[in-house]
Order: C-alpha cells, then sequence, then structure tokens
C-alpha cells in the first residue's frame, strides 16, 4: 500500500499552516519532527480525515481521505484526544470498533486482544476517568489499533508515558510496522533514532527533510537542534 | 448492520449514564406523583360522582339541579354533591356565578352557549368560511350527555405536565449530544473513524429520538396508572364540551387524550430533533436551552394583538400550548385551498416536518465539520 500527499496545503486567515507538502510513504515507520507550531498535527490531521486540505489531497492506492473506505484502512491517536468518563476501557474501546464497523463478536474479542497488547486487561472494567495519564494515553493507543489499521497516524504517542511504557510502546510500534504505513510524531529524538525507518522534518509548515536518516548523516538530534534553534 | 445496533447501544447508553438524564428522570417521577395526587387533596367524601352518568343534560336534569340549589343554598354537600359537575357546567356556560342559582332551561343554556362561541370567533376575526365550517360541525351535538369525567381530565391536564418534563430533558440532556464530544475532543476519534461520518450522526438521532419517544410513553403511562389507581379512569366517553362548554370540537374526553398523546409524541421528537440539530449547528448547549425556554414563556404570553393573525396562529402551534385543554378553545383553522383543518392535524404533521428538516439541516453541518485549532 502506499499512502501519497500530494501538494498538500492549510491556509488560515492570515496564516499557512502547512505549506504544499507532498511525500508517499509505504509500509514502514515514518517519523515526523517538528518544534511545536511547524505544523505536525495540522498535517496528520490532513491524513486523517478529519480537516479538509485548502489544496492538494491525500489517497491510499488511490482511495481518498474523505471516503469510508479510507476511514475503515486508518487508526489515529490524535494528540489531546478525550474519552468518555462514564464508559469503562473495554466499552471505550468497543465503542471504537462499532464506529469503525467491527461485527459486534469480532469487535469483543478483538478488543479484549488489545487491551492486553496494551497492558489494560486487569482494568478493562473500570471507568477510564479513574485512570491515570499515562493509562489514559495507553486506551488511545488501544482504539487506534481495533480495527487493525494499514495506515496508522500516531500524534505525539509517547507524551505522558512512563519511560518503560514509552520503550514499551516503541517496540509495538516498530513491531506494526512491519506491515503498516505508521506515521507518528515526536519531540523525542530517540524515539525516531530506534525504530523509525524514514524520517520527515517540518518547520513553519514546510517539509525541511524527507528520507531515511543513517550514521553516515550524523548526530539526528544535533542536526535537529541546529534546524530548530 | 450487526454493528450499527452496537453503536446505538453505545449512544444510547451515553446519554442514559448522563448525571443530567437521570436527575430530569426523576424530576419528570416526582412531577407526575404531583400531577396525579394534588387534584384528589380536598375531594368532598360521601359523594358518588357517577351517579348522574348517562343522564341527558336537559329540562329535567337541570330541575333536580334547581331543587338542591334551593334546597341546599348553593352548599355542595353529601348526596347534594353529585350534581356539582352539573352546576359547574351551567356556570361555564353562563359565565357567572350568580346566575347558577337563577332557572334556565336546557335550550336556554344551549343557546347561551352556541351566542357565546360565534360571539367569540367573530372577536377572533375568523372568516365566513371558517364560522360555516365550525357550524357544520357542531350540527346536532346538543344536548349534551352528563358523565363524570374526573380520571379522564386529570390525565389530560397532566399530558401538559409531562410535555414539559420532556421539553426540558431535551433542552438539558440532548442538546449536549453533539456539543460534548466537541468539548471533551472526542470529535477526532469519532470523525476519523469509518462510520464517523453519516452513520454516526444518524445513530445519534435515533437514540436521542428513542429516549425522548420512550419517556413520553414511560410517563403517560406512570401518569394513567396512577390516575386509575387513585380516581379510576372514567369519563373517557364524556364529551369535551361539560369541561370547556365554549370548545366547538366534537371529541370525547377519551378522543382529545388520544390527540393530546399524538400531539406530544410529535413534540417530543420536535423537542429532541432541535435540541440536537441546532446545538450541532451552534455548537452551544445553553444557546439552545435559552431559545427552548425562550419560546415556552412566548407561548404562555397574552400580548399578542388580535389583528396579528399568523403569530397567534403559531402561538397557538406552540406544543405547550397544542397539548393544553385550552387548546379545545382554538378557533383558528387552517385553509388549504378551500379546505379547512384544525391545529390538531397541521401541529403533529408540522412537528415532523420541521424535525426532519432540522435533522437533515444538523447532518448537513456534522458531515462538514472540521478538527481546528485547540
Amino acid at each position: 500500500m502506499k499512502l501519497t500527499v500530494n501538494g498538500i496545503t492549510k491556509q488560515y486567515k492570515n496564516k499557512t499552516a502547512v505549506d504544499q507538502i507532498s511525500f508517499q510513504l509505504t509500509e514502514g515507520v515514518t517519523g515526523l519532527l517538528g518544534a511545536n507550531g511547524a505544523g505536525k498535527t495540522t498535517l496528520m490531521r490532513m491524513a486523517s480525515g478529519i480537516l479538509t486540505p485548502t489544496s492538494g489531497s491525500v489517497d491510499a492506492d488511490g482511495i481518498p481521505v474523505d471516503t469510508e473506505e479510507y476511514r475503515a484502512l486508518l487508526g489515529y491517536l490524535p494528540q489531546d484526544f478525550g474519552y468518555y468518563p462514564e464508559f469503562t476501557a473495554r466499552e471505550f474501546v468497543q465503542y471504537i470498533a462499532a464506529l469503525k464497523g467491527i461485527e459486534k463478536k469480532k469487535a469483543k474479542k478483538k478488543t479484549e486482544e488489545i487491551l492486553e497488547l496494551v497492558g489494560l486487561s486487569d482494568v478493562a472494567g473500570k471507568r477510564i476517568r479513574t485512570f491515570s495519564g499515562g493509562m489514559k494515553q495507553r486506551v488511545g493507543i488501544a482504539q487506534a489499533l481495533v480495527n487493525d489499521p494499514k495506515i496508522l497516524i500516531l500524534d505525539e504517542p509517547t507524551a505522558g508515558l512512563d519511560p518503560k511504557e514509552r520503550v514499551r510502546f516503541r517496540n509495538l510500534i516498530a513491531e506494526i510496522g512491519k506491515d503498516t504505513i505508521v506515521l507518528f510524531s515526536t519531540h523525542i529524538v530517540s524515539d525516531v533514532e530506534r525504530i523509525a525507518s524514514n524520517l520527515l522534518m517540518m518547520r513553519e509548515g514546510k517539509l525541511i527533510y524527507e528520507g531515511a536518516w543513517n550514521e553516515q548523516k550524523g548526530d539526528l538530534e544535533k542536526f535537529y537542534m541546529e534546524e530548530f534553534e | 448492520m450487526n454493528n450499527i445496533g452496537m453503536l446505538y447501544g453505545f449512544e444510547l447508553k451515553k446519554i442514559l449514564k448522563n448525571r443530567l438524564t437521570i436527575v430530569m428522570l426523576i424530576i419528570t417521577v416526582f412531577f407526575i406523583l404531583i400531577e396525579a395526587v394534588a387534584p384528589g387533596m380536598g375531594n368532598a367524601a360521601g359523594v358518588d360522582p357517577k351517579s348522574l352518568d348517562g343522564r341527558v343534560i336537559d329540562d329535567a336534569l337541570l330541575g333536580e339541579l334547581q331543587a338542591e340549589l334551593v334546597a341546599n343554598g348553593g352548599a355542595w354537600n353529601g348526596d347534594a354533591g353529585k350534581y356539582n359537575g352539573i352546576a359547574k357546567w351551567k356556570r361555564d356556560v353562563l359565565e357567572s356565578n350568580e346566575k347558577v342559582a337563577e332557572e334556565y332551561t336546557a335550550q336556554q343554556l344551549y343557546q347561551a352557549r352556541e351566542e357565546n362561541i360565534l360571539s367569540m370567533m367573530e372577536e377572533n376575526s375568523l372568516s365566513d368560511g371558517e364560522i360555516a365550517w365550525w357550524k357544520n360541525q357542531m350540527e346536532g351535538e346538543t344536548p349534551f350527555t352528563y358523565y363524570d369525567y374526573n380520571g379522564a381530565l386529570i390525565l389530560s391536564q397532566g399530558l401538559v405536565g409531562v410535555l414539559l418534563c420532556i421539553m426540558l430533558l431535551s433542552a438539558l440532556c440532548l442538546s449536549t449530544v453533539f456539543t460534548v464530544e466537541h468539548r471533551q475532543r472526542t470529535d477526532q476519534l469519532v470523525l476519523s473513524c469509518k462510520n464517523g461520518r453519516g452513520r454516526t450522526y444518524f445513530v445519534k438521532i435515533a437514540a436521542g429520538l428513542s429516549v425522548v419517544v420512550a419517556c413520553c410513553l414511560l410517563a403517560t403511562g406512570l401518569l394513567a396508572l396512577l390516575t386509575a389507581v387513585l380516581y379510576g379512569l372514567n369519563g373517557f366517553n364524556a364529551v369535551v364540551q361539560l369541561e370547556i362548554p365554549a370548545s366547538p370540537y366534537a371529541f370525547t374526553m377519551g378522543q382529545f387524550i388520544a390527540v393530546q398523546g399524538v400531539v406530544m409524541i410529535t413534540a417530543g421528537i420536535l423537542f429532541a430533533a432541535f435540541a440536537m440539530a441546532v446545538s450541532e449547528l451552534l455548537k452551544n448547549s445553553l444557546a439552545v436551552m435559552g431559545i427552548m425556554v425562550g419560546l415556552f414563556i412566548f407561548g404562555q404570553l397574552e400580548i399578542i394583538p388580535p389583528k396579528y393573525l399568523l403569530l397567534l396562529k403559531l402561538r397557538a402551534m406552540l406544543p405547550s400550548n397544542q397539548v393544553s385543554v385550552w387548546s379545545l378553545m382554538e378557533y383558528h383553522l387552517f385553509n388549504f385551498g378551500g379546505h379547512y383543518c384544525t391545529g390538531y392535524l397541521v401541529s403533529p404533521i408540522t412537528y415532523l416536518a420541521l424535525s426532519a428538516a432540522l435533522i437533515a439541516l444538523g447532518g448537513w453541518v456534522y458531515n462538514r465539520f472540521q478538527v481546528t485549532g485547540r
């Protein structure tokens, strides 16, 4: 599968949040780096179909982003997502499974599997409002994975996770990235270095770097710091 | 389709687990208890209100009333209390407490009633065609037959309270169905899912409408049950003119309650559709609550001069007025190419048409919503 972002722009009244960005992604993990306000979240929202670009297009093997067919392929974890405080973790993931069109029996089975995967099985019956920040983040990750997405978009997925959880989650992304297109944004350069086979770097709405990063190119963190000074 | 049922179940759960919904349901039950119990307080003991059931209101019955009036000097105690309903009817026809003790033949009372109705129709600027239509409806309706209709009346009046509760339930609980998704930032999760746009909107609407219709039915059922236990469900075959003599409608109390039921359920659908769709349009549930309460207050105001016929008709069509017993005194008709209809037919159809339009508008806005800012 190929995710194609073609000349995408998002223009607000007097600000261009994303400016003429184009790239293509295939199976594997792509890290998206950029300072606050660089346009990462806007780009990810457009790639998730919840924000319409001013110009340009996004498609997956020719399937346009604004279609049900595209959304059926998608798993999305927003940066600052909400939850239903009255729902338990199990209910929340099952609800998202229903939204994703998964048949009832399968949704229940998949929910249990995914909660096990993110280490929330023992608290699946507890209300989300009683959870810590890290546990809520894991619920968010679970909902993004419940439909076995072919395209996984994760906006700062490791934010709020403790170091142990971060490593565990990083490994999970690497595993999923073997047969899924994963685009994840982060501020943590080491996360990208460890698992991303491909790198996108944004500054002021523009793509300033695209491609793989290897040791011959030098220290990624140093490059990143220089670019955003 | 199976997952749509699952989605519907979750949307229903979201509404029913909302604390405001639980509070409103408790208030509704409490309100119904008051509506059912309060009318029975202070009723005269030892009176068999059904003893005159089936008697035609004619000179003979009015003569018995007159004899009791003379003997008891207008006090209605003990067995004489059975004439209370007839005396009330006579007072309402004559629109005077003092005249009740005076002697009138049945013919004179029916004549006075008809003159009163025609005079009010003229005051309300009814056209000749409307008056002719009403005269045709009223043809051969007298003499009236008396039945004790206390149970039916309590049920009928209680439905106004039920409607008020349904309006509050819609305004407080359903106006947040969409706005809470934006406020809690769950909208971005929902909209990125396969069924997030389109289907989910209609499932949410269906869940909201189901809650309102179920509440209408359950609240009416509870009121009917309490009324039956406390007073007996009597008087369904009594004509509405026993309670509202100036009404030209050819309804029995039972038929009127059925009409109220239809008006109430369709009004409930309109409340729910309005609360959900307009809150999505404005992205503000407080504004929706304000508009709904404002419309309710407008419906209670008596400040519209008779020359503003359209405004008067619109006010009469507001659900709180249309379901009230006093709507039986609404003389204005709707003229569709020479065919006249009453508000009882036009209002439910209008409520459903408006609901459909609001739902379509809300859907249009929902499907175009963009997640920005934050």
